[in-house]
């Protein structure tokens, strides 16, 4: 069964969730949008043929930090995906990992609000 | 039988026959781009503005940082030209503009490299054009 975005962060969260509690609770509408932002990780999953995705909670800033990892980035067009995450993410960076494959990480606003 | 009758009546024998068929469009492909690089051409002001723009922008976004921003004019072909940003780690500063200029260039890659850098290519297709 194919493992979506949507599944590894909704994990990530809860596990965020229960340690921001009980000042902070998610709030439904950031979290709507975050996860339209992770259908688009699973159409650059694909158009990248992505080894592997990552989501993580930047405690500290209360920030999702989201990281794809590839052999490369190729875009021939301006209608794309990445495109898309580049101009909602609040940044994005490039970096290289120990295998020898691109780290693409996408840094979001949290989808938590005070209770 | 005639020529398209010949070659659209079946599917290939084996995926070697596929894979010399594809060798064969590739190496006429190359044998034209090295055909029309011999002629002499003109250059197109517009895509050399914007090679310029975007060299001039990401120099400008990128000054205070160790990223390292080059430009190549008329290689691999006379045709083409890039517009490099090479460095350890790569931030996008200010998003709006970056995304302006990947919608300028023809293609936009990003890349490791074997000295641990990451490299990041913004190519223009059309730079010169030959006279005809």
């Amino acid at each position: 069964m194919e493992i979506k975005c949507r599944d590894i962060a909704s994990a990530v969260i809860e596990e965020a969730t229960s340690r921001f509690s009980p000042l902070w609770v998610v709030g439904e509408e950031k979290y709507s949008c975050f996860n339209k932002y992770c259908d688009i990780f699973d159409v650059i999953v694909k158009e990248f043929d992505a080894e592997s995705l990552e989501v993580k909670v930047n405690e500290e800033k209360m920030t999702i930090v989201v990281s794809v990892e590839c052999i490369d980035v190729n875009i021939d067009g301006n209608n794309n995906s990445l495109c898309d995450l580049i101009g909602i993410a609040s940044s994005t960076s490039f970096s290289k990992v120990k295998d020898g494959d691109l780290r693409v990480s996408f840094v979001f606003p949290g989808v938590w609000d005070r209770a | 039988m005639n020529f398209i009758d010949k070659n659209f009546i079946a599917g290939f024998l084996d995926e070697d026959e596929a894979d010399q068929m594809f060798d064969a469009i590739v190496r006429s492909i190359a044998e034209q781009a090295e055909e029309e690089d011999h002629k002499i051409s003109v250059s197109n002001p517009i895509v050399m503005q914007k090679l310029v723009y975007v060299y001039r922008a990401l120099k400008y976004l990128y000054k205070d940082s160790e990223v390292e921003v080059s430009y190549i004019l008329n290689k691999p072909y006379k045709s083409m030209g890039s517009v490099s940003v090479r460095g350890d780690h790569i931030l996008i500063h200010n998003k709006a503009l970056f995304l302006k200029l990947i919608s300028l260039a023809s293609n936009f890659d990003v890349y490791p490299k074997t000295d641990g850098t990451i490299q990041m290519d913004f190519t223009f297709h059309g730079l010169a054009a030959p006279i005809e």
